[in-house]
């Protein structure tokens, strides 16, 4: 290898992609064939079947949809292709995401003469496994043989980290892109890197804005022309879409001048108003009233961030703008205003995330050029040294792994090029081998060149010759973005991978069976649910494989309570591969079945949304009977999220796949925040409950209790007490089974109980599984009554619960997991 | 046995780093544990834990390194590094528990064991 | 010559087919006197052929003698030396041995055999296709069980074979229960589990040597009745392998024989360390060093730490750092959390039985013992509920994995009970009884299998009993009558 090297850095965004390259002291944002640093991340397959990329692709997306497609991002990790219908090809979202990544790839060796073969490629924070591994995919399919993957927050600290001049402090990263809003808070310590938390809105993002715009140019056209433009109208589609296409124009426009026209390619046209050209000027004080709540929005977020981490917002050293919309100077200078913290200058909102990965490619050592041919000078060396580090006093280890045509080094020291530092003379050890302490000059590439000596002190030729290490901020190894583990029967989570956790990564339990695998039976199969996710229960995490041990791979039944050494491995461009080691058959399970993105089935969405608002109901109804005004609020955020649901539910009703995923997405995360808000007032209502069941039982077996429930119902009644004092919900729900128990076994010996017990069940018969027999029962009951036979009452009305409808609650929710 | 692991795997004795140690120092004892067993040096094989040596592995120690990365796990693992010899050089607690009698292999004399 | 060959054929045949056909309660019943009457013919003519010098008749004396004597034949020659066909193949004609289950008492003779021969692969397949296919008796357990310790799974062996003991009449014939209870005791005194052995009844179904190894495990647990060295002597004469067992009772001999003393809270002495923190961490060591922690190391580690906490220099020391390292939460709290976690794993893991005395009550102890009783009970609902979806979606599984199922929840249960007492047997029985009851009904019901539907009622009512939980106990009396 020659000259300097060459680490490559990629932001695949959904609207636009970045390529930067760093050569060990500075990044360079490569432009492509037209001179933009920005690439829009869109393909078109024409009639020929030629590819296109680009702006050049980007021209045809309003006159040719069906055979031009962008946000495919977003659809990255599931499995549906998106069809190209001129040429009759059909790609996947990983496959669309490669022809980008080819083209950045080409500008690059356009620009540097080398097609790189490594990269760092910058992901989502919230990016889920199946849509880390379909991008890594699509890098394969782009021609790279080595990759990792950086989240994208992580990405731009380290861009302004590293041409950043200040100290030590707390930081943010205010991330606004098209749809999503993320923030994260940074801290730089000791020149080390670290973050410290993360937040976000999913929906919350630069398009609100031109969706504002928008509905601010319908107001005024409604008022000047008397024509009522509605989004939610087909009829007004076309109409709406070039709005909107304007507004982001005026938007960019408004970034450089005080006033913006929002100019139409042409004229409106509306159903019985005819075309008609309105003359729409947008003013920075306009748009700064419809920034404005949008804006507060976010700074809600940043306050909700700062508040769980104790970090007041003036402590903040400065903010980092990243994303297209927060080039808007209204929106910089607002945020600055409210959290009271310096911006950062000089850095490129568009650009930052791809310098972020070039700089960790470095890290990484992920140097573009490949392997160069082999030239042999002397003892060869094996070595081991950070290509980038922050330490300014890191350790260079090596090991004389061939002596060549000489003799053998027996001493080494390390001479820095400028002359400002040598190392100590090391004596190699048995092994060969040395570790030694070199010093850095700060924010510097320093190169230090080998000095070997036989055991007369003559200097000997060694290969390599000389080491770079640059000096700078890093954050060693690719952090994982979410929790990763394993749903357990109980609807727990069995945490493998914490967030943070440096990749690669392996870690192993041994979980235990919970039910038995038959063998070579098509139906018997047992599920180990991999769960992605912060939440402690599964059901609320992302399921992103299954693990399946079914019956007809099993060499003989695999009984419950059987042990089931599972392993976990991450990679570090977020691959996950599973292995299960079942001792009791002694065969192994390597086949993680479905690590994709589940589909977004229209209907099931709209089920879930019918029932997530029904819950937000009922729970606003009790919140107001209780006079809960901090539920309150949650439900109102919650109804808010679901309309926007809604919102993308309709339009995936209409065939974008993107809205599903959205919304599947969001619903989740609303059944989570409902979740927490029932579990909030769990403890209240289990309160009461524990008061209600001690008299209603206490009452029974005082009067209808032996001696021995007695004495039983006062140790109850104790436990009760430890239970509520300690506040542990499942101890006292037990208890209080308990206890209802006891009671139940007292009231059935009161003669009065079983004919009123019958009563009820027989009045609700029309719901029973077998009519006749219930119909038969009830006469036969009623006689029983009649000749005041208890016993056989108490017989009857047993049979006809069975008859009545079962409980759905017991429903498991846990991805069906077969393991404890 | 996950506690075992817990304690054994505890950063300061992986990385073999005192409780005072600094962000740096982490870093650099991190990179120099990781350089010598990439290149397979035996004295990097090995550490010594209270509940005696252990393995030590790459993953072991980038994990340790991230640990003490972040200011609230470091915190928990400080008050479990105390103790840096194996306990088995320690003197004991006392204890009044007894041995069993030894088993004894009555499988094979009655042949329910393997020929 | 051919038509006696024919005739001897035949004639060997029907005594074998005979002898499979026999499923009787007595012994020796029809098939059984009619498999002797045709033996008795064809030992008469092998005779009169030798007398006549034909060495055929030898060869017919030889095998009429074993199909007279075929378990007798098989436990002495075929078995010790792993021929498991064979033993398979002769011990289906057993008549008066396995009179009233001769094909599990074959699949016991090839499972037996199995284990000799280290296990082979197809014999292990070979009974537990069987063993699949059948009603499943005590018989059908043992030999279940023989399968998995081949296979090296000592732990469901047990279980297996443990649980055949509770079966009786013709589902339990006697060898198989005699032949379980020496596995037992066998297993049990290689382990060195002498108390579990001295609790075994010597009365009931045991041969010699399973007798003589319950007498030396009460001489050194100190179990009544105590034997003196006059009745080990006897007891170890009557053994047939005594020469092996010379040096277990030479051990046994020297032991002194006292009477065990009554369970008590031992307290451990405390740590004389200036640090109690120091002082926490070197018990905590040696606990999780120990091979086989026992509970007075875990009262002694867990009062160490409570006097570590209770340390104010200490909760000082790791509070300031806390602040300095500008964490959230409380320091004290999280290692309190961690230290309960290594502690409820270490007596889970060891089985400890913690009770509910008082030294249990507070402190780091009373902590662990409520964070364990929860943790099984959690556990426990999560493979009762298990049970009780898969019964309800009526999935099947062969009858004697669904013995092994029941035998699992119940194991769950009975060590969870063990370890932390009745209170939770109070709260955990419910959910058990819902489980196993719903398994017994549908097995007694539409499966028709009554011999193991009637096991799970009987023991339900004993656990009801227990916990005198008066519903359960009328239901269970109900269902245990129906299968009397």
């Amino acid at each position: 290898m020659t000259g300097r090297p060459l680490y490559v850095g990629i932001d695949l965004g959904t609207t636009n992609s970045a390529v930067a390259v760093f050569d060990g002291e500075s990044t360079q944002v490569v432009r492509n064939a037209q001179g933009s640093p920005l690439t829009p991340s869109v393909v078109r397959i024409d009639a020929k079947g030629r590819v296109t990329v680009g702006s050049a692709a980007r021209r045809f997306l309003d006159r040719d949809p069906e055979n031009t497609r962008s946000e495919f991002k977003r659809l990255m990790g599931t499995e549906r292709p998106l069809p190209f219908r001129a040429s009759g090809r059909e790609l996947t979202p990983p496959e669309l995401a490669a022809e980008i990544l080819k083209a950045l790839r080409g500008d690059v060796r356009d620009q540097l003469g080398s097609l790189p073969t490594a990269a760092v490629i910058s992901v989502p924070a919230l990016f889920e496994l199946p849509q880390s591994a379909a991008t890594a995919e699509a890098a394969r399919l782009a021609g790279f043989d080595k990759v990792e993957l950086l989240p994208e927050p992580i990405a731009s600290a380290l861009a302004a980290g590293w041409t950043a001049e200040h100290g030590d402090g707390r930081w943010l990263v205010y991330d606004l892109g098209g749809g999503t809003f993320d923030v994260s808070l940074l801290e730089t310590d000791g020149g080390f890197l670290r973050v410290v938390g993360h937040d976000g809105d999913n929906f919350l993002g630069g398009r609100d804005v031109d969706w504002a715009i928008v509905d601010w140019a319908t107001a005024m056209i409604e008022r000047e022309h008397g024509v009522k433009i509605r989004r939610d109208n087909p009829e007004h589609a076309a109409a709406t879409a070039q709005l909107k296409h304007a507004a982001e124009e005026a938007k960019v426009a408004l970034s450089r001048a005080n006033e913006a026209v929002l100019t139409m390619p042409a004229p409106l046209e509306i159903a019985g108003h005819g075309a008609f050209d309105p003359e729409l000027v947008l003013g920075r004080a306009t748009l700064e009233e419809l920034l404005a709540p949008l804006v507060d929005r976010s700074l809600e977020v940043c306050r909700r961030l700062l508040a769980d981490h104790h970090t007041d917002p003036g402590q903040l050293a400065r903010i980092v703008f990243v994303g297209g919309p927060t080039v808007t100077p209204l929106l910089r200078a607002r945020v600055a205003q409210v959290l009271g913290a310096p911006v950062a200058d000089g850095l490129d909102p568009m650009t930052l995330v791809a310098q972020g990965a070039a700089i960790h490619a470095a890290t990484s050592a992920l140097d573009g050029r490949g392997a160069g041919p082999l030239v042999r000078r002397g003892a060869r060396l094996w070595l081991q040294f950070p290509a980038v580090c922050t330490d300014l006093s890191p350790h260079v280890v090596g090991r004389v792994v061939e002596g060549g045509s000489g003799p053998m080094p027996e001493r080494i020291h390390l001479v820095r090029d400028d002359g400002g530092f040598t190392s100590e003379v090391t004596t190699l050890d048995a092994e060969h081998a040395f570790v030694v302490a070199v010093e850095l000059v700060s924010r510097h590439a320093n190169t230090f060149t080998i000095v070997a000596q036989d055991a007369a002190g003559a200097v000997l030729a060694v290969d390599p010759p000389t080491v770079t290490i640059v000096q700078g901020m890093t954050i060693g190894d690719p952090p994982l973005s979410r929790s990763i583990g394993v749903a357990l029967a109980s609807d727990q989570v069995q945490v493998y991978f914490e967030r943070g956790t440096p990749l690669p990564a392996r870690r192993s339990f041994t979980h235990v069976t919970v039910e038995s695998v038959a063998r070579a039976s098509a139906d018997s199969v047992l599920k180990i649910p991999i769960v992605q996710g912060e939440h402690d229960r599964a059901h609320l995490c992302r399921l992103v494989g299954t693990l399946e041990i079914p019956g007809h791979a099993i060499a003989r039944t695999l009984p419950a309570g059987s042990d089931i050494e599972l392993t976990i491995e991450l990679d570090r461009g977020g691959r996950m591969s599973a292995r299960a080691l079942v001792p009791a058959l002694d065969q192994v399970f390597e086949h993680v079945a479905h690590l994709l993105v589940p589909a977004a089935d229209t209907e099931v969405l709209a089920a879930s949304l019918a029932t997530l608002r029904k819950r937000v109901d009922d729970l606003r109804a009790d919140a107001f009977r209780r006079g809960m005004a901090q539920v309150l609020g949650t439900l109102e955020h919650a109804e808010h999220e679901l309309a926007e649901v809604a919102r993308d539910l309709g339009a995936a009703l209409g065939g974008n796949d993107d809205a599903g995923q959205r919304a599947r997405r969001n619903l989740l995360e609303i059944d989570a925040a409902l979740d927490e808000v029932e579990q909030s007032k769990q403890w209240p209502e289990l309160e009461q409950r524990a008061v209600r069941t001690l008299t209603w039982a206490g009452g029974q077996i005082a009067y209808l209790g032996t001696d021995r429930e007695r004495a039983l119902f006062e140790d109850i009644a104790r436990a009760i007490d430890g239970a509520r004092q300690e506040r542990n919900v499942r101890d006292l729900q037990r208890q209080l089974r308990l206890a209802n128990q006891l009671g139940e076994t007292a009231w059935y010996r009161d003669p009065d109980t079983w004919p009123a017990l019958f009563d009820a069940a027989s009045s609700r018969i029309d719901a029973a599984t077998d009519l006749p027999k219930a119909q038969a029962l009830v006469r036969e009951g009623r006689a029983a009554n009649g000749r005041n036979d208890y016993a056989e009452l108490r017989r009857i009305t047993e049979k006809l619960w069975k008859l009545l409808p079962h409980d759905p609650s017991a429903q498991r929710q846990s991805y069906d997991s077969g393991v404890r | 046995m996950n506690a075992v692991e817990r304690w054994a795997g505890n950063p300061f004795f992986v990385l073999e780093l005192a409780v005072t140690a600094s962000r740096a120092e982490v870093e650099r004892a991190g990179q120099k544990w990781l350089a010598m067993l990439e290149l397979g040096l035996a004295r990097a094989a090995i550490y010594t834990t209270p509940l005696g040596v252990r393995a030590r592995t790459p993953e072991l120690v980038r994990t340790a390194m991230a640990e003490l990365r972040d200011p609230e796990r470091r915190a928990g693992h400080e008050p479990w590094c105390l103790l840096q010899e194996p306990a088995s050089v320690i003197d004991p607690p006392e204890s009044t528990a007894s041995e069993g009698e030894p088993g004894f292999d009555a499988m094979g004399p009655l042949q329910w064991s393997r020929r | 010559m051919i038509v006696r060959a024919v005739v001897l054929t035949l004639g060997l045949g029907f005594a074998w087919l005979v002898g499979v056909a026999n499923r009787e309660e007595s012994r020796p019943g029809f098939f059984g006197l009619a498999q002797w009457l045709v033996l008795f013919g064809l030992a008469v003519l092998g005779g009169s052929m030798v007398l006549d010098g034909e060495l055929v008749g030898l060869a017919v004396l030889t095998v009429v003698a074993g199909l007279t004597f075929p378990w007798a034949v098989a436990r002495t020659w075929l078995i010790p030396r792993g021929h498991w066909r064979s033993a398979w193949f002769l011990v289906r004609s057993s008549a008066w041995t396995w009179h009233d289950d001769n094909r599990g008492g074959a699949l016991v003779a090839a499972a037996w055999a199995a284990v000799r021969a280290g296990g082979p692969p197809a014999a292990l397949a070979f009974v537990e296709r069987r063993c699949e296919r059948s009603d499943c008796g005590a018989a059908h357990l043992l030999a279940t069980g023989l399968v998995a310790a081949a296979r090296g799974d000592l732990e469901a062996a047990r279980r297996w074979i443990g649980s055949l003991c509770e079966f009786t009449g013709k589902a339990s014939p006697q060898m198989a229960r005699r032949l379980a209870l020496q596995w037992i005791a066998a297993d049990a005194a290689t382990r060195g589990a002498w108390s579990q052995l001295a609790q075994l009844d010597a009365d009931r179904d045991v041969d010699a040597a399973t007798a003589a190894l319950i007498a030396v495990a009460r001489r050194f647990v100190g179990a009544a009745p105590i034997p003196t060295d006059a009745e080990l002597e006897t007891a170890w004469r009557s053994v047939p392998q005594r020469a092996q067992f010379r040096a277990l009772l030479d051990r046994a001999l020297q032991h002194q024989a006292s009477p065990a003393a009554p369970n008590s809270v031992v307290r451990a002495t405390p740590v004389v360390d200036r640090d109690p923190h120091r002082a926490a961490l070197v018990a905590h060591a040696h606990l999780l060093s120990h091979p086989r922690p026992d509970r007075v190391e875990l009262v002694a580690v867990a009062q160490a730490w409570d006097r570590a906490l209770a340390d104010q220099a200490f909760t000082h020391r790791t509070q300031r750092r806390a602040l300095e390292l500008a964490t959230r939460g409380d320091p004290i709290e999280s290692l309190r959390a961690r230290l309960d976690a290594d502690l409820v794993e270490v007596a889970r893991t060891a089985r400890m039985v913690l009770g509910e005395d008082s030294a249990v009550a507070r402190g780091t102890l009373g902590r662990v013992r409520r964070t364990l009783g929860q943790r099984l009970l959690d556990e426990l609902e999560v493979v009762a509920d298990a049970l009780k979806t898969r019964v309800r979606t009526r999935r099947a599984l062969a009858i004697h994995e669904e013995w092994r199922e029941y035998l699992t929840l119940r194991g769950t249960y009975q060590s969870a009970v063990a370890m932390t007492g009745p209170v939770l047997q109070r709260l955990a029985f419910p959910c058990v009884n819902e489980s196993i009851c719903a398994l017994a009904v549908w097995l007694w019901n539409d499966r028709k299998n009554r011999v193991h539907a009637h096991q799970m009622f009987r023991w339900l009512l004993s656990e009801a009993e227990k916990c005198e939980d008066a519903e359960a106990i009328a239901l269970h009396r109900r269902n245990v009558e129906c299968g009397r």
